[in-house]
C-alpha cells in the first residue's frame, strides 16, 4: 500500500491490485496520477489533488481510495 | 454491522479476476456502497450470482453468496427468499444469464413480484465465453458469432421487466456511480422484485471487436448513448433514434409473493386451529 499525502488528507494506492486500465489516470480532472514502467498507478502531482474523489469511484480494482478525514495524531487524542 | 463499503468486501480475495477496466469491477463498488450506506447487517444479506463474468460478483462479498448455475440465480433466490424472508438477498446477473437462458425464470420473477433485487451487468455481449451475440447486442454490432454484424434484434431488458410485472425498475450506466448507488439502494428498499439493469462495458470482447479498445472511451461512449428520463419526454421519435432512456423507469405497489405466502400459510393455521377447538 502506498500513501501519498497533501496536509491531514490522502490517497491510498494498493499496486498489487492495480492492473494498470488507466480509467484513473483519464478520469482525474486534475492531472495527479500516472501509471509507472510497471503498469501500476502512482499519485506523481499529489499537490494538485483535489480530493473529489473521482478515481476511487472509476477504478474497477478497488485499487485507490481517497482520504478526506484528518489524521488524527495519536498525541492529539 | 458495517459502514465501510471495503468492510462488505472480502478484500483478499482481490485482485479479482475481472480484465483491466471492466465495468463490472465498478458495478461491485457501487452495490459495496449502496450496502454500506443502508447498513445492511452482512448476516442477514445474501448475493447470488449466475454464470458468467459477472456471476463472480457473489465471490467477492463477505456474508452468504452462492455461485449457482447459468441462468438460475433467481430459481436459487426465490427458494432463499421463501425459507429466509428476513433476509436481503441481491442477485448480480449478467445480460446472457437474466434475458438469454434465465429469461424465462426472469420474466416469472417479476410476475411473482419476491421481494429481491436484480442487478443487470448489461454488457451487451457474452463475457465470459469469448465474445458471442448476446440478446442484447445491439443491431450491427460485431461479436465473435457475428463477425459482419448483428442481424437481430435486442431486448431491451428495462421494458421487459416492467412488463412482465417487476414493481421496482431502473436503468443507468457504469459511468453514474451516484445513480448505481443510489438506484440499487431504492431497489434494495423496495418491497417487490427491483430490477436496476446497469449499461455497461466489457473491453475485451465488445470493446476490441467493435474498435473501443480502450475502457475509458468506452465509459463515455456508454453515456453518450443515454438521455435521462427527465429529457427524454422532450423529444421527438426521430431524436430519440439510437437514444436509451436511463433513470428510475418505474415504480409500482403490489402485494409481495412470499408476504402473501406466509399470511395465507397463517390464515391456513387458524383456521385448522378453530375447527379442531370446535370439536
Ligand atoms: C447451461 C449452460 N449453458 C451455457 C454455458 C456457457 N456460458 C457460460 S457464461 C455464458 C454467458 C455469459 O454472458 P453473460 O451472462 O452476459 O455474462 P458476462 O460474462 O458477459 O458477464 C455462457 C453461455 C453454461 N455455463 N451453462
Ligand atoms: S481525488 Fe480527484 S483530483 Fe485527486 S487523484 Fe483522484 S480524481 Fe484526481
Ligand atoms: S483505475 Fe484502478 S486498476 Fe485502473 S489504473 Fe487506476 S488504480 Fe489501476
Ligand atoms: S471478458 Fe469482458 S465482461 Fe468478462 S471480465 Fe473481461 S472485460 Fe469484463
Amino acid at each position: 500500500m502506498r500513501r501519498y499525502e497533501q496536509g491531514s488528507f490522502f490517497l491510498e494506492i494498493e499496486p498489487r491490485r492495480c492492473k494498470g486500465c488507466g480509467v484513473c489516470v483519464q478520469s482525474c480532472p486534475q492531472g495527479v496520477l500516472t501509471l509507472n514502467s510497471e503498469g501500476k498507478v502512482e499519485a506523481t502531482e499529489i499537490a494538485r489533488c483535489v480530493f473529489c474523489g473521482i478515481c476511487e469511484q472509476r477504478c474497477p480494482d478497488f485499487a485507490i481510495s481517497v482520504h478526506k478525514e484528518r489524521i488524527l495524531q495519536p498525541s492529539l487524542v | 454491522m458495517a459502514s465501510e463499503p471495503r468492510e462488505y468486501l472480502r478484500i483478499e480475495r482481490l485482485p479479482h479476476v475481472w480484465c483491466p477496466g471492466c465495468g463490472h469491477g465498478m458495478i461491485t463498488h457501487a452495490l459495496a456502497c449502496a450496502m454500506a450506506e443502508l447498513e445492511l447487517d452482512p448476516k442477514q444479506t445474501a448475493v447470488i450470482g449466475g454464470i458468467g463474468c459477472s456471476g463472480r460478483t457473489a465471490f467477492l462479498f463477505d456474508m452468504d453468496s452462492m455461485h449457482t448455475t447459468h441462468g438460475r440465480a433467481v430459481v436459487f433466490a426465490t427458494g432463499l427468499k421463501l425459507v429466509r424472508p428476513a433476509l436481503t438477498i441481491v442477485l448480480a446477473l449478467g445480460d446472457g444469464d437474466a434475458i438469454g437462458i434465465g429469461g424465462n425464470h426472469f420474466i416469472h420473477a417479476c410476475r411473482r413480484n419476491l421481494d429481491l433485487t436484480a442487478i443487470i451487468y448489461n454488457n451487451a455481449i457474452y463475457g465470459q465465453t469469448g465474445g458471442q451475440v448476446a440478446p442484447t447486442t445491439p443491431p450491427a454490432k460485431k461479436s465473435t458469432t457475428s463477425p459482419y454484424g448483428n442481424l437481430e434484434h435486442p431486448f431491451d431488458i428495462a421494458r421487459l421487466a416492467i412488463a412482465a410485472g417487476a414493481t421496482y425498475v431502473a436503468r443507468t450506466t457504469s459511468f453514474d456511480f451516484a445513480d448505481m448507488v443510489k438506484f440499487i439502494k431504492r431497489g434494495i428498499q423496495h418491497k417487490g422484485f427491483s430490477v436496476i439493469e446497469v449499461l455497461t462495458h466489457c473491453p475485451t470482447y465488445y470493446g476490441r471487436l467493435n474498435d473501443l479498445r480502450d475502457p475509458y472511451e468506452m465509459l463515455h461512449t456508454i453515456k453518450e448513448q443515454t438521455v435521462p428520463i427527465e429529457e427524454w419526454d422532450q423529444l421527438s421519435e426521430e431524436e430519440r433514434a439510437g437514444k436509451i432512456v436511463i433513470g428510475e423507469l418505474h415504480r409500482q405497489v403490489r402485494p409481495e409473493f412470499v408476504e402473501s405466502y406466509y399470511r395465507l400459510i397463517a390464515q391456513m393455521q387458524r383456521l385448522q386451529e378453530n375447527s379442531v377447538d370446535g370439536h
